[in-house]
């Protein structure tokens, strides 16, 4: 890693214990409006806690650019694409087929004050090509981010009908290390199964692999089990962290995110 | 200004205050290992402890010393992308004989480096006006490039040229500040002009551009040094940056501490210097090998107690005449004047000085007498002894040697 | 704070004449107009001896007048408010006088009541002058004839009481010798022989003392100003290290690097052993410790002592860069100690280092040149480089014994002399002055700006009228091309507005270095009310006075053909170092100096500038 990219890993990686607390404020753009309606108190509450970093869309940053103001705050993770991915059968317009493309550059992200990107790698398509495309985009992706020294962050994550509950834990294995070795500097994985299994995927991971909270089911392998739970698991596993889901916006949830944060950094 | 600038603008300045103390540690590139920055990691881990907000180095120093700067409780990276051998007067090896200025690094380098902003000279002054067309062509373009990566541009606006006198000096401040502003600055970095009048002007010309003044030559004192400091935020300054001031001092972090006092924390110059010993002086003390014999304590004490220069009227004395050694004489507290006084018209203040109380007082001498040092006087029909100006000695202030001291 | 009069504005609103030898007074009031046309000292100065001298008059005749002029800010807490100035007709060079010192007299004449004191008239004998709050009385100053410049004072001294404050001459300056000058607390007004004119009016001291308070108009605005411009001395690199820690003499190397150090008689430019008389060089061997003239914050000056061998000196002043220059450098030689002693002679017993110097290295030429032989020089061998023999000539000129009796008349006086007695025109090409005054450690070929300084000086070949070596030899403000004449006129012009307010306003030089005129405004205006409110009006005063000057001198009978240089340095080129090749062109800058000034093509001022001036 180049010395930028150190630097700005730094700003949402803790240099005491190497870990972080990322929460997902991206949705919005994948979804509408979802339950975050007082999002910018949401915000106040999870900086004051300590949350590391916020992965936001780049319509949402220029609005809630207060929050990243001063030293102590968090940083800002731009996400990049865009997926039709989470509109589940809830959805006014739900998924029928899986869309994913990439929106904003890295150079745009940089330009707007990011610390960091945020991207998608699914795996488990239909259509083989559909998972091709998905890792030529990450890969240019990564290129891009080693050139202009911009940490990135992939959540790789197993969907679609080919994920089975018996293959699902190796297709995160499979897909956070894919994305590794394409040049991604952390990895956001969904709970793949108990303690070995994390364990797997930690260690196949090579980068700091973060806790990722899927709340939907998007394959019918993935496991289910309460965020917290997962989290303690997957820190004793190794993880370094977690990426906190769209309900730890939602105001009556903001308690448990404060706990989270306490757990994954101690204290 | 683009969201990027801003963002990175406010990792810079405190969002609380809206103010910045930064520390510079680029004058390797122009001037070579100057005291200081020779070890420059070594020094800038002794500055990170006094918590600098901001850091400016060269790009190569940026790269090496990444560690620094590593955590969100770490100093923001600025990087300087320009360069100038302007500065290599007569007393550094090769002195300038035509001053040049070029581009090192691009913003978009410096982003890469991580840097939360660029920094640049602009120079205004030059005999041949062409350099100056060719300088703010320069700073234009850094500044389009800036917006365009998202990184907030800081010029350093200077007056330099044989064109620059002191006369016009202030004002060209003024000048430069307002032209930086307009082509582009996101932030200042400006040299003070000496008085907060003519600083005040300067903070107008940048129509709201925060401005960090500069440290420039290493002040003797720490009082002048945070005084210079106090003046600017008066004015509407938004703090400092502060080179050599810092990186040459024998403790960089005890002087931040007293900047951060004043910048962030409001205290006043008085309380922060010397751990506050100029606010709650309870004793002088004289270290006479440094007098140079140049009253201008005496002057100062007849003058802030009488408001004329009355040699006869000061409190304390300079003993010795040419060629020397001089020696400050100066009341010790010893209490044989108030023991020496039979109407109990002196004691001794709760703050630590000997009061006087006219009322009291038949002006018989008897305290003059007893004084051994002979530093009270009855002058005028009052008693003349020294009060430690209530807690905050003048002479000590006004002492440019540091003969005098003050003890709390 | 008064509301009448100028008393406790800075000034204490009163001049005093006196006339020798009744001492019959009369006392002037200072009036506001007058003050904010010339402020005081130089101006105050040269208005009252343009306006009461009469013209043609002989310098060393009692009808000559001896003023001391204090400034607003002497005696006040502003830095380095501390100097008075002698103002009369020069006996060197016949032109206006004015000399400067920060010994200690400026601030005792200022208690005792006065702005100025304007002596005419002559004492019938040697006489002590003793002022004590406005009064003056003269009394016998037998016992103190022939007495140095530190015994007299300190004799004086001691029987008045310590807490009064003296000026006064040593034995040259009672013997008339025209580079005499005036001492106080062992600082002198050196220039031009002011101590030729006291002792010629029979007076080898002048005692004052007084309860005088120095009052300001504004208590807070002037401690403020004052504050800030001390603290600009504290910060600026010159005024707290280079001063404190190396004297005037930090900048030796400096102009030998830029090949403007006069050697051998403004034979070179450059001096093979420049590093060793170097500010650090004599901080390392003989400076004991740092002293400051009163309100000083820089504290410039350094006690030297040279402890043993032949040259020994129990303690002298500095030697300051010219002093080390002019008995150094200029006399080709390099020995600290020999310097010193020669220092100290000129201390004691009166006498300009400058311009001795200049003597010694004159006498040194013609010596090296078979012009002068040992038998016309008592037997010395004079060349360049001899200690021996340069110390050997200072001791003579000192005391007017053996040669010095004609070598203490000045280059200028000396070289007509020995041309009219051995008539070859080579000892008046030797002979390097300007207008009668020797030149001061900075060679014009190697800085055009101080050529046309040193033609255009009112007091004659003075460095400190248009200082442009500042700009052009060490760098300040910017730095300017030195071996260019343009722009010089206008650089020249504006040293010498300033210097005049700075020489005006009580405030030494030095303190220039770190300040502008916006400080010394600031200082003024806080001090006096006059109400001056922006550097542009105070520095009309300088050019005011600068115009006065030049009026005094034409009456006098100078033309612009005085405004010249020696043969030397417009026709002999450097012949190696930085300025190799270059003569000082003078003319292009000359025309354009008297141009700018407002002046005709016959360097007078025209009746415009003069009504501008109010000078009309």
């Amino acid at each position: 890693m180049g010395t930028g990219k150190d630097l700005r890993i730094s700003e949402f990686v803790d240099q005491d214990d190497k870990r972080s607390v990322i929460v997902q404020a991206s949705q919005g753009i994948m979804l509408g409006p979802s339950g975050d309606e007082r999002l910018d108190e949401a915000l106040e509450v999870l900086a004051r806690a300590g949350v590391d970093g916020i992965i936001m869309s780049r319509g949402l940053a220029s609005r809630c650019s207060r929050i990243f103001r001063g030293r102590d705050s968090p940083a800002m993770i731009m996400s990049l694409d865009w997926t039709n991915a989470f509109r589940g059968s809830g959805h006014p317009l739900p998924m029928m087929r899986l869309e994913h493309l990439v929106l904003t550059s890295v150079s745009d992200a940089l330009t707007l004050g990011a610390s960091g990107v945020s991207a998608y790698f699914f795996v488990g398509y239909e259509r083989d090509e559909y998972e091709a495309r998905n890792f030529e985009s990450m890969a240019s992706i990564c290129r891009e981010c080693d050139d202009l020294e911009v940490p990135l962050l992939v959540q790789a994550i197993p969907v679609g009908e080919r994920v089975t509950k018996e293959n699902y834990a190796d297709s995160v294995a499979m897909a956070s290390r894919m994305a590794v070795e394409a040049g991604s500097d952390l990895v956001a994985v969904p709970y793949a199964g108990a303690l070995g299994e994390m364990k797997m995927i930690v260690t196949a991971a090579k980068v700091p692999a973060l806790l990722l909270d899927l709340e939907l089911r998007l394959a019918d392998g993935q496991p289910d089990l309460g965020f917290a739970k997962a989290a303690s698991e997957a820190l004793d596993a190794g993880s370094a962290g977690v990426v906190l889901g769209r309900r730890y916006l939602e105001v009556g949830n903001l308690a448990e995110a404060e706990r989270l944060i306490r757990l994954v950094h101690g204290g | 200004m683009g969201l990027g600038q801003e963002m990175r603008l406010n990792r810079i300045f405190d969002p609380n205050d809206g103010r910045a103390v930064a520390v510079a540690a680029d004058h390797g590139l122009m001037l070579g290992p100057i005291s200081g920055v020779q070890e420059l990691g070594k020094t800038l881990e002794k500055v990170i402890e006094g918590r600098p907000d901001a850091i400016l180095l060269s790009p190569g120093q940026a790269e090496d010393l990444c560690h620094l700067f590593m955590g969100r409780r770490a100093p923001s990276l600025l990087v300087r992308i320009d360069w100038t051998n302007a500065f290599r007067d007569r007393t550094y090896t090769l002195p300038v004989r035509e001053t040049f200025f070029s581009s090192i690094a691009t913003p978009r380098d410096a982003l890469r480096l991580g840097a939360h902003a660029a920094v640049v000279y602009l120079f205004i002054g030059h005999e041949d006006e062409r350099q100056e067309a060719r300088h703010l062509a320069l700073v234009s373009r850094y500044a389009a490039e800036c917006e365009e990566a998202g990184l907030p541009l800081i010029v350093e606006p200077i007056p330099f040229g044989p064109r620059v006198t002191k006369s016009n000096y202030s004002e060209l401040v003024a000048t430069a500040v307002r032209i930086a502003v307009e082509a582009g600055a996101n932030a200042l970095k400006v040299p003070y002009t000496g008085d907060p009048e003519s600083f005040r002007d300067v903070v107008r010309a940048s129509a709201g551009t925060p401005i960090l003044v500069l440290g420039g030559y290493r002040a003797l004192s720490r009082r002048d040094l945070l005084d210079v400091i106090a003046e600017t935020l008066g004015v509407g300054g938004s703090g400092v940056v502060f080179g050599r001031n810092v990186v040459q001092a024998s403790d960089p972090a005890s002087v931040l501490r007293d900047i951060r006092a004043v910048v962030h924390e409001g205290r006043s110059v008085r309380e922060v210097v010397a751990g506050g010993a100029l606010s709650k002086t309870t004793r002088l003390r004289v270290y006479a090998e440094r007098c140079s014999g140049c009253q201008v304590c005496t002057a100062v004490c007849s003058f802030t107690h009488e408001g004329v220069h009355d040699g006869s009227a000061s409190r304390l004395r300079i003993e010795g005449e040419w060629p020397g050694p001089f020696k400050p004489v100066t009341c010790t507290q010893c209490e044989r004047c108030v023991a020496a006084c039979e109407r109990k018209a002196l004691s001794r203040s709760s703050l630590g000085h000997i009061d006087w109380e006219a009322e009291r007082c038949n002006l018989c001498g008897k305290c003059a007498e007893a004084c051994p040092f002979r530093v009270v006087a009855i002058h005028d029909s009052k008693v003349k002894i020294c009060d430690l100006c209530r807690g905050a000695p003048e002479c000590v202030e006004w002492c440019s040697k540091n003969a005098l001291g003050a003890i709390a | 704070m008064s509301m009448t009069g100028l008393k406790g504005r800075g000034y204490a609103g009163r001049v005093l004449h006196l006339d020798l030898p009744r001492c019959e007074r009369r006392c002037e009031e200072l009036r506001e107009e007058e003050a904010k046309l010339f402020l005081g000292g130089k101006g105050l100065g040269a208005h009252i001896l343009y306006r009461d001298l009469k013209p043609g008059v002989d310098p060393l005749s009692p009808r000559n007048m001896l003023i001391f002029a204090t400034s607003p800010l002497t005696g006040t807490v502003a830095p380095t408010a501390n100097r008075f100035c002698v103002v009369t007709k020069s006996p060197l060079t016949g032109t206006f006088l004015d000399s400067h010192c920060g010994g200690p007299f400026g601030v005792g004449l200022k208690e005792a009541g006065l702005d100025a004191l304007v002596i005419g008239g002559a004492a019938d004998e040697l006489s002590i002058l003793v002022i004590e709050d406005g009064e003056v009385e003269l009394r016998d100053a037998h016992g103190l004839k022939g007495m140095t410049t530190l015994d007299a004072e300190r004799e004086v001294k001691r029987s008045l009481g310590e807490d009064c404050q003296v000026a006064c001459i040593g034995p040259a300056g009672e013997r008339g010798a025209p580079i005499a000058g005036v001492f106080s607390g062992m600082r002198a007004a050196g220039r031009g022989g002011a101590g030729a004119v006291m002792g010629s009016k029979g007076l080898k001291a002048i005692a004052a003392r007084g309860r005088e308070r120095v009052g300001v108009y504004d208590q807070e605005a002037f401690t403020r100003a004052s504050w800030i411009a001390h603290r600009m001395i504290r910060m600026h690199e010159v005024t707290a290290r280079h001063l404190p820690q190396h004297g005037s003499d930090n900048i030796l190397e400096t102009i030998n690097e830029t090949g403007a150090l006069p050697t051998r008689n403004f034979q070179a430019g450059t001096f093979e052993s420049a590093s060793e008389i170097s500010g650090a060089e004599w901080r390392r061997e003989l400076w004991a410790r740092d002293t400051a003239c009163g309100r000083c914050p820089i504290a410039c000056s350094k006690v030297a002592v040279v402890k043993d061998g032949p040259y020994r000196v129990e303690f002298t002043d500095g030697p300051d860069y010219e002093s080390i220059w002019s008995l150094g450098a200029l006399c080709g030689v390099g020995a600290k100690d020999a310097i010193a002693k020669a220092n100290e002679l000129c201390d004691l017993y009166g006498i300009d280092t400058i311009s001795v110097g200049n003597i010694v290295a004159y006498v040194m030429e013609c010596y090296e040149r078979g012009l002068l032989k040992e038998g016309d020089v008592d037997g010395l061998e004079a060349k360049f480089g001899s200690r021996e023999a340069m110390v050997a000539l200072v001791d003579k000129i000192s005391k007017g014994a053996g040669v010095g009796g004609r070598l203490q008349n000045g280059v200028k006086r000396i070289s007509e002399g020995l041309y009219a007695e051995k008539g070859d025109g080579a000892f008046l090409r030797l002979a390097l002055h300007v207008k009668g005054m020797e030149l001061p450690g900075y060679d014009p070929r190697a800085a055009q700006g101080m050529g046309l300084g040193y033609a255009t000086s009112d007091r004659g070949g003075c460095h400190l009228r248009g200082y442009t070596a500042g700009q052009e030899l060490l760098g300040y403000s910017g730095g300017a091309n030195p071996h260019g004449t343009e722009g010089k006129a206008k650089l020249v012009i504006d040293r010498q507005n300033e210097k005049a307010v700075v020489d005006s306003s009580g405030l030494c030089f030095y303190a220039f270095f770190a300040q502008t005129l916006k400080e010394v405004r600031m200082l003024v205006d806080a001090a006096t009310g006059l109400g001056y409110g922006s550097s542009k009006n105070l520095e009309r005063v300088g050019e005011r006075v600068y115009n006065l000057t030049r009026l005094f001198n034409l009456r006098e009978g100078f033309t612009s053909r005085d405004d010249t240089l020696p043969e030397r340095l417009l026709r002999e080129p450097m012949r190696a170092g930085p300025a190799k090749g270059l003569v000082v062109n003078l003319e292009p800058m000359l025309k354009e100096y008297y141009q700018l000034r407002g002046w005709d093509e016959a360097g007078v001022p025209t009746r415009s500038k003069l009504n501008e001036l109010g000078l009309a």
